[in-house]
């Protein structure tokens, strides 16, 4: 996000953060990318264990290049 | 010393011929002892007893016996007091309690806590004649503790034993332990087997498919079958395998992969044979009448309707055989097992009403989950439409983690599961390498009184979770505790089933041991979520979403604590729902009638409070619960979709497992409404294990069943008819069930789908 100049804020994944999660229904492991009103947690973004770049851009709505 | 019953001079009693004797002018009485002889007063007896029974207190507490010395001091002291109140004759049972008094007010005025100890060991364990009949009079005793129990002889038995095992074992533990128990902040589930079984087991076929069937465990008291050949023995010992389990837990028992592992041996049958081994294995659980004081075995069946990716290409065992075949190769085999099972459970009994065992655990992955399996569904919503009574193990949701191990729902809706993360033999267990399989369960389950840590906090989150800290680090006290114990008898092969090592039928080497006692899992159960947030927030979970907030982040907070305590200590500890069958009642009347925590229970108990004044004449048996696990309010008027979106959420975090209710109204739903409910369930919320529950009634006289719950038998209007329904997770007749459940039954809010 950084290389994409994309601003973004870090929080922890404390008790309070996750329950507000669960209360929208999300239910992923840490890290959770939240844009607006939609999240992808970890599973997704890391299928096999790799980054899926494409996954983060298209949530974030970011050109490639 | 002279024995009762010898001929005496005429017009003189037994005793009157001893207040003659000098021996009383001494002062001192005769002593009457258990077993029915008079002996002579003689305070050595008493040293002797207390130097004898309390190195019980070195095994169990590890604190050093009595001393001599002080020995010596207490029988003064009781001799002391014995001749004070010149009694003609005192009763061995009488001295005992006089000792133990002495021991409990010295205890106190000399700051000496092994002196309790020593009296815990010390004193009687038992009921008053009074309570022994009631108890055989179907009464008394915990008379609805468990609906499974049916009103005969074993079941008396079984309730006097209980009795006298519950007493022993809150005696010998820890004292904090027993009182959190009494007082209604914990429950220790089975306590009756506290100290010589573990909770329950769900077991690979293939174990016995490949050593054969050994229900003793040794052999030497029972015949030994060996590895079965024929179809109807492979079912026979399956069956045989779960009366036997019974025998070594004191929970629920069950197969994995059910349809999977016995396929290999239904290959060319015909289908109406393949029906008749289905309908064979339903009567043979159903009517197995046997186990744990005349109770039918509670089990459960896990049911894929095919070959889960996962063991494709694993070889089968079978006949004492490991391979050549694999798994993958009996698809049709499994898909017809599954359709015999499912049409055998639509059909029902003779009388027509639903087997209640084994529970049929309809296995929800996403192989089988497409429309290829349309038809096979459809026969399970059918089943679902006419009677409420299977389950479904939906492997859907993420959190299982399907595809990477294996995972099922067993006993009344507990979670186990293996993987190669969490088991380093995995893989040999998954190939039967040596005999290695794998072997889920549970050690010991205690609940926690979620009501009363809202009471205790007082509208404050950390005290809350202080105190529920604090009851889970006692439950973990009593864990230790009953580990510590079964070792004992672990050692002592008091567990021959579980703990059996049978010979491999080619090597004649000992096989690994049925049941590894490691992998057993503590559960940590919850009671009462939604009283909880009740009291702590002032609205229900169904009133508020600030009630779910409050109960997620509560329950987040202790599976984190949760983490930390299996860490700690060493072994498996699970957070769960707990199927709190008399549990939910227990809390409730523990609440009202602590005078510390009544004023706020008056109001968050559910049922029949007015019903529940008979709480001041002592009894226990009462309209009133508390509602279950992290459940919603069972009269809750709200839509089925608001009860999902609200219950759902606490699947992912109860890693131990939990259970989601559909109470369905009196009408037959169309099967294939509920077909698409269940899709909706599986696909969209984090259910990982859910029933359809249908109120039936059965009628003796004209031996039908017909749905709802009507005081006359619809088609030949007799009145002798019953009530079935599923009380927590089974199905039952509904008058073995306890007061609390039958209120909540009545309140349950029901849908029509």
């Amino acid at each position: 996000m950084k290389e994409c100049h994309v601003p973004f804020e870090a929080k922890w994944f404390d008790t309070e953060a996750q329950t507000e999660f669960v209360m929208r229904n999300m239910f992923g492991n840490p890290p959770i990318l939240e844009v607006g009103k939609r999240c992808v947690s970890s599973e997704e973004m890391f299928p096999g264990g790799v980054l899926s770049e494409g996954i983060v851009r298209d949530l974030l709505n970011v050109k490639e290049g | 010393m002279l024995k009762r019953g010898r001929d005496l001079p005429e017009g003189q009693t037994f005793i009157d011929q001893f207040y003659k004797s000098e021996r009383l002018y001494k002062g001192m009485p005769m002593v009457r002892t258990t077993d029915g002889y008079l002996v002579e007063w003689n305070k050595a007896r008493i040293v002797e007893q207390l130097v004898r029974e309390t190195e019980l207190a070195e095994t169990m507490f590890g604190i050093k016996p009595i001393s001599i010395m002080r020995a010596e001091k207490l029988s003064q002291e009781v001799e002391k007091r014995i001749r004070l109140i010149k009694p003609k004759v005192v009763s061995g049972p009488m001295v005992r309690e006089i000792t133990n008094n002495v021991l409990l007010e010295w205890s106190e005025s000399e700051n000496a806590p092994e002196l309790q100890v020593y009296r815990n060991i010390l004193t009687r364990v038992g009921v008053p004649v009074v309570d022994a009949y009631e108890i055989d009079t179907g009464s008394g005793f915990e008379a609805k503790e468990n609906a499974n129990l049916q009103p005969n002889p074993e079941t008396v038995h079984k309730k006097k034993a209980d009795r006298l095992s519950k007493e022993q074992y809150l005696l010998l533990m820890d004292p904090t332990l027993a009182t959190a128990h009494h007082q209604g902040d914990i429950h220790i589930h089975t306590l009756e087997y506290f100290g010589s079984r573990p909770f329950c087991q769900d077991w690979d076929l293939r174990y016995f498919l490949y050593y054969g069937l050994i229900p003793d465990g040794s052999g030497f008291r029972s015949s030994v079958a060996g590895p079965a050949k024929q179809p109807e023995v492979a079912i026979l010992h399956s069956v045989k395998v779960l009366a036997a389990g019974q025998t070594n837990f004191s929970g629920g028992q069950g197969f994995m992969y059910y349809t999977m592992f016995l396929a290999p041996f239904l290959r060319g049958l015909p289908y109406e044979r393949v029906k008749q081994l289905a309908q064979m294995m339903f009567y043979e659980l159903t009517q197995t009448y046997v186990t744990r004081g005349g109770q039918l075995v509670f089990s459960n069946i896990q049911l894929p309707m095919g070959v889960p990716k996962i063991w494709q290409n694993v070889p089968v065992v079978m006949k004492g055989r490991v391979g050549p075949d694999t798994y993958g190769s009996y698809e049709d085999e499994v898909q017809t097992f599954f359709r015999a099972i499912t049409e055998v459970a639509l059909e029902g009994d003779y009388w027509g009403k639903p087997f209640n065992f084994p529970k049929n655990e309809n296995y929800v992955s996403p192989e089988f989950f497409k429309p290829e399996y349309d038809d096979l569904w459809m026969l399970v919503h059918e089943s679902v439409s006419k009677f409420g009574a299977p389950y479904f193990d939906n492997m859907l949701p993420t959190y299982r983690g399907y595809g990477n191990g294996i995972s099922c729902y067993q006993c009344c809706a507990y979670q186990f599961a293996n993987t190669p993360e969490t088991d380093p033999k995995f893989n040999e267990k998954l190939y039967f390498e040596g005999g290695q399989h794998f072997s889920m369960g549970g050690w010991q389950v205690v609940s926690l009184n979620m009501p009363r840590l809202a009471y205790r906090a007082n509208g404050d989150y950390d005290k809350l979770l202080e105190a529920a800290q604090e009851n889970m680090r006692m439950a973990v006290d009593v864990f230790k505790t009953k580990q510590h114990w079964m070792k004992k008898s672990l050692a002592n092969n008091m567990v021959p089933f579980a703990t059996q090592t049978p010979r491999d039928p080619h090597t004649g080497e000992l096989g690994p041991p049925a049941v590894d006692f490691s992998e057993l899992v503590n559960v940590i159960g919850v009671v009462g979520v939604n009283e909880m947030v009740q009291h702590f927030t002032g609205k229900q979970l169904h009133e508020d979403p600030d009630s779910v907030r409050l109960a997620i982040r509560l329950l987040l907070d202790m599976e984190k604590y949760r983490k930390g305590l299996e860490m700690r200590n060493g072994f498996k500890i699970m957070l769960a729902r707990t199927p709190a069958e008399s549990t939910a009642q227990t809390f409730a009347i523990s609440d009202l009638v602590s005078p510390t925590y009544k004023k706020y229970a008056i109001n968050t108990v559910k049922g029949d409070l007015e019903g529940a004044a008979a709480l001041v004449k002592g009894k226990r048996d009462l309209p009133v619960y508390y509602s279950n696990g992290t459940h919603t309010y069972v009269g809750a008027k709200i839509p089925l979709g608001t009860k999902i979106d609200i219950e759902h959420k606490f699947f992912p975090i109860l890693s131990g497992g939990n259970i989601f209710h559909a109470w369905l109204g009196e009408a037959c739903s169309d099967p294939e409404a509920l077909y698409k409910l269940t899709q909706r369930i599986c696909r969209n919320s984090q259910i990982g294990y859910f029933s359809y529950t249908k109120d039936l009634t059965v009628c003796s006289k004209c031996a039908s069943t017909s749905p709802g719950m009507l005081k006359m038998c619809p088609s030949c209007g007799s009145e002798n008819v019953r009530w079935w329904s599923r009380i927590t997770g089974y199905y039952t007749d509904v008058t073995g069930w306890n007061e609390g459940k039958r209120q909540e039954l009545m309140d349950r809010y029901r849908v029509t789908i």
